[in-house]
């Protein structure tokens, strides 16, 4: 987690998306890298995270970014 | 990238402008001012080699008559400072007798959009109080045409040989303009001699440094890379904040300059960081730098520099002042500063005097600067405001 913007992969629906290895290449600031079984979230990238939208509208269901600085009822960005 | 006289009068020689054949003597180099002794015409001129003008009344000029002043003006003068400017370099060049003396140079009009040519027959010292100059706006987009710089010399009253002559100098000194990129390119003065020949006793070049990387070769015949545009030499502060930059392609977190006072400044947009640093002097705050940022620069970027600027011991506190800013996001500066404040262990309420950059994603931005107290502005509040409240400490909204 960074210090303004959490993202967070669910592991269950990476699986169905073949390990949400898209990421990697889809994201513009390169907060996704290769883990263990797919993509993973790499936390010293986070806070680059530009909130461009492309990662979770291309996997809606695996990937969700928090803004951190946003209260909570209205967080999910 | 202003030049030196010698490196200019070289293009000026390489334009087909007459200059002095002068010769070159460098700093410790007793070989050096043997051969220019040995080499030299007398009576001879001893000029310093430095990037300012005024260098006659400041003494950094001299005339030798024979080779024993020529040596005298040479220990004088080689290691001495004129203006600031230590002298590392001095040019010899045979003394050239004239009945006259001009005025001629091209810059660019940032008003008229163009760049214009000016011409003066009150050449020499002090040209800018002499007024009497004629001016032109000369399209540089295809070759320079000689019509119009002779009908700038004829509105000047210049006629037969010499506005034959004085053409052709200002067509190839404008050639040479657009040929360099240059921002600046000036005769002062371009002598008559007793002969008829026009000479260019001395020249003033300024280089578009961001035009530096099409004139690969003129960067390597004078040694240009790693120098400073104002030849000052950089503080180590200054070169770290050029490593950041650098380091990140993305936007711009730079062109930083050391100042002696206590307000970090991170200013820019369009002009604004000069509008901002001065408006600090004159609500009588004492920045500690000055700085350029812009072209959305990464978190990170922002964060070093921010970190840098606070690794002075003697900076209290920092000040974020930009324009209203579009293809720049609030947040991610406001991401940069905070971020590298708290890796510090420091409070951002506490170390940034006031963020004032209105624009691209403010909501999420002050919503950010909220979280941590920090006070900020919006585009209600001038530059000149928020500068300010910055030297009183007032602060914005938190």
């Amino acid at each position: 987690m960074g210090e303004f913007i959490a993202v967070y992969l669910k592991d269950e629906e990476c699986a169905a998306h073949e390990g949400c290895r898209r990421l990697i290449s889809l994201c513009p600031v390169d907060i996704f890298v290769e883990g263990e079984g797919g993509a993973a979230v790499d936390e010293e990238q986070v806070d680059e995270c530009t909130l461009c939208g492309l990662c979770w509208e291309a996997l809606p269901d695996a990937v969700e970014v928090r803004r951190l600085y946003i209260d909570e009822a209205e967080a999910r960005a | 990238m202003r030049l030196y006289e010698h490196e200019g009068k070289t293009l000026l020689e390489q334009a087909g402008i007459t200059v002095p054949k002068g010769t070159l003597v460098s700093s410790g180099s007793a070989a050096d001012a043997e051969s220019a002794a040995g080499a030299a015409t007398f009576p001879a001129a001893v000029k310093s080699q430095v990037l300012t003008g005024g260098r006659m009344k400041a003494g950094g000029i001299a005339f030798a008559e024979d080779a024993d002043q020529l040596n005298s003006e040479l220990t004088r003068l080689l290691g001495s400072e004129i203006r600031g400017h230590r002298v590392e370099t001095v040019l010899v060049e045979p003394r050239t007798q004239f009945d006259r003396e001009f005025y001629l140079g091209i810059t660019y009009d940032s008003a008229a959009k163009s760049a214009v040519a000016v011409f003066s027959q009150a050449g020499g010292i002090d040209v800018e109080q002499a007024g009497a100059a004629v001016k032109a706006e000369i399209p540089l987009l295809l070759p320079a045409s000689g019509f119009r710089f002779k009908e700038l010399l004829a509105s000047a009253g210049l006629q037969g040989r010499l506005l034959s002559g004085m053409t052709g100098v200002f067509t190839k000194l404008a050639g040479l303009f657009r040929d360099y990129d240059c921002i600046l390119a000036e005769i002062n003065p371009l002598v008559l001699t007793p002969e008829g020949k026009l000479v260019a006793l001395d020249v003033h070049v300024e280089l578009d440094d961001d035009a530096l990387y099409r004139h690969a070769d003129l960067v390597k015949q004078f040694g240009l890379e790693g120098r400073d545009a104002d030849a000052r030499e950089r503080s180590p502060l200054e070169r770290k904040a050029e490593e950041i930059d650098s380091a990140d392609h993305r936007g711009v977190a730079g062109r930083m300059v050391e100042f002696p006072g206590n307000l970090g400044l991170l200013i820019g947009g369009g002009g604004a960081s000069l509008t901002a640093f001065d408006a600090v002097q004159r609500h009588g705050g004492k920045p500690a730098n000055y700085c350029e940022i812009g072209g959305n620069p990464s978190v990170w970027k922002v964060k070093e520099l921010t970190k840098l600027l606070l690794s002075r011991e003697d900076v209290e506190r920092i000040a974020v002042i930009m324009n209203v800013v579009s293809n720049t996001r609030v947040d991610l500066v406001a991401r940069g500063v905070v971020k590298g404040i708290l890796e510090l262990g420091l409070d951002p309420a506490e170390k940034i005097a006031i963020f004032r950059i209105p624009g691209a994603w403010e909501e999420d931005g002050f919503a950010l600067l909220r979280k941590y107290g920090v006070p900020y502005a919006d585009r209600t509040v001038s530059i000149d405001q928020a500068a300010k409240m910055a030297v009183a400490g007032a602060g914005g909204e938190r």
